[in-house]
């Protein structure tokens, strides 16, 4: 399982480990749309995310965008360092991660 | 093509002594992310490079060592020794390539093919569950395309815009992106504008779109190739920019670039102009363009500033690569310089035409300046020698169940290169006696209260003219009883001769002597430390070993800065010239025939108050005829010690030419070499040293 959702006292606490790809993109979005959507307080930890391709970065995009509206509660935790590379890699700046555009 | 495929041979070498070093470095600190883009980008380099300039071979076997790199990058497979073993065979297998071409492959096709079956088993954890799209081994693209001719570095913008089925096709756009990032330097820029709201967001279609810009030399073409098998799944525009015969012209303006993309109309920009704002900002106020379009076209005119920069650098960087034979003839050029000279000293002297004498001297001190400039410039780092033993520590400590550490310290001492070059083979042959019979095995030094962890250390150091190479390690010494045995077993010493530890010692230099027990295919043959020697003393070097039984031995190796061109001391003994290095020397003081008496027959002098040894040379050298009235002591400092040498007649400071003796002559100790000097003679070179141990030996048998 990909995505884990927990309840806690202060809201919910999703976990996304393994590969964050293709093959998970449409799981992983049906199981995190209703959370993104929710007034709730939410934290997503990508940790863990083993391997992340562009249907995997897509998806933390709309995480971050989600994270971005003014009434979110949504917090992300530090990515993983795959999903770091592939932020890099895509020369994607997004807010909450200091990446900066690849250079090689 | 023959001159570029010897240049790429150059420069991957170069390219596999850094991998070599960055892999044992890295084994240390499996967590330096900095040293595995230092292996994934020496990598990289090898097989694009290799296939521009056709050799496949190398581009092929390389390709996938680097996919696994690329992983080890991404974090997903860890450091670990047997992957730095399997890279360290794969640098091996490249440099057999490179060395011998197809013919190596020819011969061993099954090494390359078991080293990288090692590499794909890295693979297969990944593998073993469904294609991994990140993955280019499981998404090949063809490694760097072969370009049969390269062509010059330009500036491309690829607009790539994959359509929302991209990802369905099987196409993963970051293994593109990489893909263009091994033709060059590149900036990738995402766009994320065209995500939808979360609710109208469908994951398996692709919104996210780029623009990369990259400097390559491999042309249009190679770019084409890369979107090859996703050409029908997007909208491709690649642009070159920035042509290198425009580097003249200034950077690129905003306004420009914008008009040159298209996405504004060179009116509106003039408009614009005529504001007083910042050109980005008044074009996003009248809404003409977005904040991304402008931030893009800004990030277009950093890199291509960047890499005008880079390209101006490079242009007048101060380095420049000369084939090591140029040197060589320019070293002989300035050697005959030197003779021819010293002949129009000698003429200007014996003419004394003030006006000649003025030019000569000139001439002279340019020439001095011309030699010393020549011989800096074939300097080399000792480094480069000694990066080549930690790769052989590592292999034989762990052939020989042994753990060692190599600490080296002075590698930037500079030596000749043609030392540096021969010094190889003696330094090998060093650490591997004391590898294998030197260093103990963790059991034993644990027995011993040792660390299980044995040390070698290599330092090296200035001493004058000379560089000090100490190889020191912390093993179990030499018994010099134990050499006593052996010599009297083989017949080198009568069994009742009275020999100190030290003289013992010495004996390991003797042809055919070895105290190991068991001949190993490492050492213990009898054949190493009298090669190890005679290739020394090839060099005008010398060794001297000491070694404390339990403790370790140390060898100091003792070689000269240079072998070519030296300052020399001219010296006269009846009618014959000889010659002494000048680093060496300390002065010069008159050797009465009242000294001779009052030291009651004994060759020492009184200088300041210090004893000081003297060798008479025309005793030692048995020539004939009467000493002048007063002779000359020559006062050399060698290891600390004061040894005088005492001649008739001194001439003066000379630049002296080295050649080597014909080796008829290599049984007589005391001449390193000959030079000819200025009215076409011959002078023989004094090593001092010789005579120095000759006086030593001398002394014990008194």
């Amino acid at each position: 399982m990909p995505i884990e959702s927990q309840t806690l006292d202060h809201g919910r606490m999703v976990f996304v480990r393994g590969a964050l790809s293709i093959w998970e993109a449409a799981d992983t979005w049906r199981t995190l749309l209703p959370l993104l959507s929710s007034p709730d307080p939410l934290t997503v930890d990508l940790s863990e995310v083993e391997s992340c391709d562009g249907a995997g970065l897509q998806i933390i995009c709309q995480i971050v965008r989600a994270a971005g509206l003014p009434d979110a509660a949504i917090t992300l935790g530090p990515p993983s360092p795959p999903v770091t590379a592939a932020l890099v890699r895509a020369g994607l700046v997004l807010e909450p991660f200091s990446n900066t555009t690849q250079e090689t | 093509m023959d001159t570029q495929r010897e240049a790429y041979k150059i420069e991957a070498n170069e390219l596999l002594a850094e991998l070599e070093t960055s892999l044992l470095e890295l084994e240390q600190s499996p967590d330096d992310t900095a040293l595995v883009d230092r292996v994934f980008r020496a990598m990289h380099t090898i097989k694009g490079s290799g296939a521009m300039f056709g050799f496949d071979d190398i581009a092929a076997f390389t390709h996938d060592v680097e996919t696994v790199f690329d992983r080890v990058r991404d974090g997903r497979i860890p450091v670990t020794t047997h992957l730095v073993n399997l890279a360290l065979l794969a640098r091996d297998h490249i440099k057999g390539l490179l060395d011998d071409g197809a013919e190596a492959q020819a011969n061993d096709p099954e090494n390359g093919a078991g080293i990288l079956a090692g590499f794909r088993a890295l693979l297969i954890p990944d593998d073993a569950s469904m294609p991994d799209e990140t993955d280019p081994l499981s998404n090949p693209a063809p490694a760097a395309p072969a370009s049969p001719t390269p062509v010059r570095e330009q500036m491309f913008r690829i607009q790539f815009t994959p359509y929302a089925d991209l990802f369905r096709n099987g196409t993963n756009p970051l293994a593109l992106i990489d893909e263009l990032a091994g033709l060059g330097p590149c900036r990738v820029i995402g766009y994320t504008d065209r995500l939808p709201e979360p609710a109208l967001f469908d994951p398996e279609s692709c919104y996210l779109h780029w623009e990369i810009l990259l400097t390559t030399g491999r042309g249009i073409d190679a770019i084409k190739d890369v979107f090859i098998f996703a050409e029908d799944a997007c909208d491709l525009a690649i642009e070159p920019i920035d042509e290198p015969e425009t580097e003249d012209r200034p950077s690129p303006r905003l306004g420009e670039i914008l008009v040159a993309r298209g996405d504004v109309a060179p009116e509106a920009v003039e408009t614009a102009l005529h504001r007083q704002k910042r050109l980005g900002e008044i074009l996003v106020e009248s809404r003409t363009v977005s904040p991304e379009q402008v931030g893009a076209a800004l990030a277009e005119q950093a890199f291509v500033q960047e890499t005008r920069q880079r390209r101006e650098q490079q242009s007048s960087s101060g380095s420049v690569r000369v084939a090591a034979e140029k040197l060589d003839a320019l070293v002989n050029l300035v050697g005959e310089l030197v003779t021819v000279q010293a002949r129009l000293s000698q003429k200007a002297t014996a003419d004394r035409d003030p006006e000649l004498l003025a030019i000569t001297e000139v001439v002279e001190r340019l020439t001095a300046e011309l030699r010393d400039h020549v011989l800096s410039v074939r300097m080399l780092p000792i480094e480069t020698a000694f990066a080549k033993l930690r790769r052989l520590v590592r292999d034989l400590s762990g052939e020989l169940g042994k753990r060692i550490q190599l600490h080296t310290e002075g590698g930037e001492t500079e030596l000749d290169k043609t030392v540096i070059e021969q010094l190889n083979d003696p330094l090998v042959h060093i650490l591997r006696n004391s590898i294998d019979h030197g260093i103990e095995t963790p059991e034993k030094r644990g027995a011993a209260g040792k660390p299980e962890q044995g040390t070698i250390r290599i330092h090296a150091e200035h001493s004058g003219a000379n560089v000090l190479i100490h190889i020191q390690d912390d093993g179990a010494g030499i018994d010099p009883q134990q050499i006593r045995r052996k010599a009297i077993e083989k017949g080198l010493l009568a069994p009742e001769a009275d020999k100190s530890d030290k003289e013992l010692l010495q004996m390991i230099f003797l042809p055919g002597f070895s105290t190991a027990g068991a001949v190993t295919s490492v050492s213990g043959r009898g054949v190493g430390m009298d090669v190890v020697k005679r290739s020394l003393e090839t060099l005008r070097g010398s060794i001297d070993i000491t070694s404390r039984k339990g403790r370790g031995t140390t060898i100091t190796l003792k070689l000269p800065l240079t072998l070519a061109i030296i300052d020399g001391l001219l010296v006269e003994l009846g009618d014959e010239k000889f010659v002494l290095p000048l680093a060496a020397i300390e002065s010069c003081v008159e050797l009465t025939r009242k000294h001779v008496a009052d030291a009651h027959g004994r060759n020492i002098l009184n200088i300041r108050g210090q004893i000081v040894p003297y060798i008479p040379l025309r005793e030692r050298f048995g020539v004939e005829g009467t000493p002048p009235a007063i002779e000359q002591v020559v006062i050399n400092q060698l290891d600390g010690q004061q040894v005088g040498i005492v001649v008739d007649r001194v001439i003066g400071e000379h630049q002296i030419v080295i050649k080597t003796m014909n080796t008829l002559y290599k049984d007589v100790q005391e001449i390193s070499g000959a030079t000819i000097l200025g009215d076409g003679s011959v002078a023989l070179i004094l090593d001092v040293q010789k005579l120095l141990h000759e006086l030593d030996d001398e002394a014990v048998a008194a």
